[in-house]
């Protein structure tokens, strides 16, 4: 089948959702779910009533059960540019101003280099090349498949957090606690299942306390005194031989 | 091996010590309550923090580093440092121990 044949078909698959994990966008049938829950702990008082006026929030949990496949299907942005550019059956133009010559000349130059693209990726196809090696990614670095495994098994070993794209949201710093896969040779598909949790980290803050507390006691011997630089010096060079120091000469 | 200078009876002291081409700085700290002298070192993005200072020992053997500090007793007593004027007086002195004084005691080349 060539790709115009392809393009003129109206695509029949149910819409594909885009994920992005730690960068690498994956184009998959997913089952993803994230979570937002708090505690208000009870805290009882003197007189045996209680109160609950804390509330703790968790860290946000996501889960993600998705596809990674090799070739994946984008058909709508390409196929409704070039669809307009090749099958324009109608239009209403009388309300439109009137084209001058240089820019109808650059109108059709446009349509005849994109027939000319897709008649180049049909003829190609038509003598057997293999339609991935004309599309999608080049490199030599293995196909989409190792190379989220790659990713994933990078982020594990390295204690990393990253990004994490889903419906409506995007959530930082998130660890990816577990990820499992499965591969699946009868139609070439990995599946993996993967949860994350939020990482949230204690911002520590520091004063001098110095300037507030300068030597409120003599007792105190100047403990609350803030640091005293005593500036800068080379030392004094020992002539005296190690050992007669350790021996205690 | 130096024989560091200028340490006064302020309770937390800092000394810029020239060391290898870079700074060494010295943390001294003394604690009245539970009168000790502690002794701390940032070189080179390493830290040692708050090391006990006693006398006749070296004091941070375990962090690889490649100098060291050694405190003696002039009176002849072995007390560690434990007043706050020991090291005024001159009653203690502490030494810095170089590269060359840390490769004869290892052994073995010491990591710049």
């Amino acid at each position: 089948m060539g790709v115009r044949d392809y393009l003129a078909q109206k695509s029949g698959s149910e819409r594909l959702e885009r994920t992005g994990i730690a960068g690498f966008t994956t184009y998959a049938d997913i089952n993803r779910s994230w979570e937002y829950s708090s505690e208000s702990p009870t805290t009882y008082l003197e007189d045996g009533s209680s109160v609950e006026d804390h509330v703790v929030l968790n860290p946000v949990t996501l889960s993600i059960e998705g596809v990674v496949a090799d070739i994946f299907e984008s058909p709508e942005p390409l196929t409704q540019q070039v669809q307009s550019l090749t099958s324009n059956i109608g239009g209403i133009n009388s309300y439109l101003p009137s084209r001058t010559q240089s820019q109808a000349q650059r109108v059709q130059s446009v349509i005849n280099q994109a027939n000319q693209s897709t008649s180049q990726l049909d003829s190609l196809i038509d003598s057997g090349v293999s339609p991935l090696n004309i599309t999608g990614d080049q490199s030599s670095a293995g196909n989409l498949q190792e190379k989220f495994i790659d990713k994933m098994e990078s982020l594990h070993k390295s204690k990393q957090t990253c990004s994490i794209d889903m419906p409506y949201r995007t959530f930082n710093n998130m660890r990816i606690n577990s990820v499992s896969f499965t591969k699946d040779n009868q139609n070439d598909v990995l599946t993996f299942n993967m949860t994350a949790t939020e990482i949230r980290v204690a911002e520590q803050a520091s004063s001098d306390i110095s300037n507030l507390l300068s030597d409120p006691s003599a007792a105190l011997n100047g403990q609350t005194e803030g640091e005293t630089d005593k500036g800068t010096q080379e030392g004094e060079p020992v002539n005296q031989s190690l050992l007669s120091v350790f021996l205690g000469g | 091996m130096r024989r560091l200078g200028n340490l006064g009876t302020e309770t937390v002291q800092r000394h810029t010590v020239l060391f290898e081409d870079d700074e060494l700085i010295v943390h001294l700290r003394f604690f009245p309550t539970i009168q000790r002298w502690t002794i701390g070192a940032e070189f080179r993005g390493r830290r040692v923090h708050n090391k006990s200072l006693a006398v006749g020992v070296l004091h941070i053997r375990e962090y690889n580093l490649p100098f060291d500090f050694y405190c003696t007793d002039n009176s002849g007593n072995g007390l560690d440092p434990f007043q706050l004027t020991d090291f005024a007086d001159g009653r203690c002195s502490l030494y810095l121990l170089e590269p060359d004084d840390m490769r004869d005691i290892r052994g073995v080349e010491v990591p710049l």
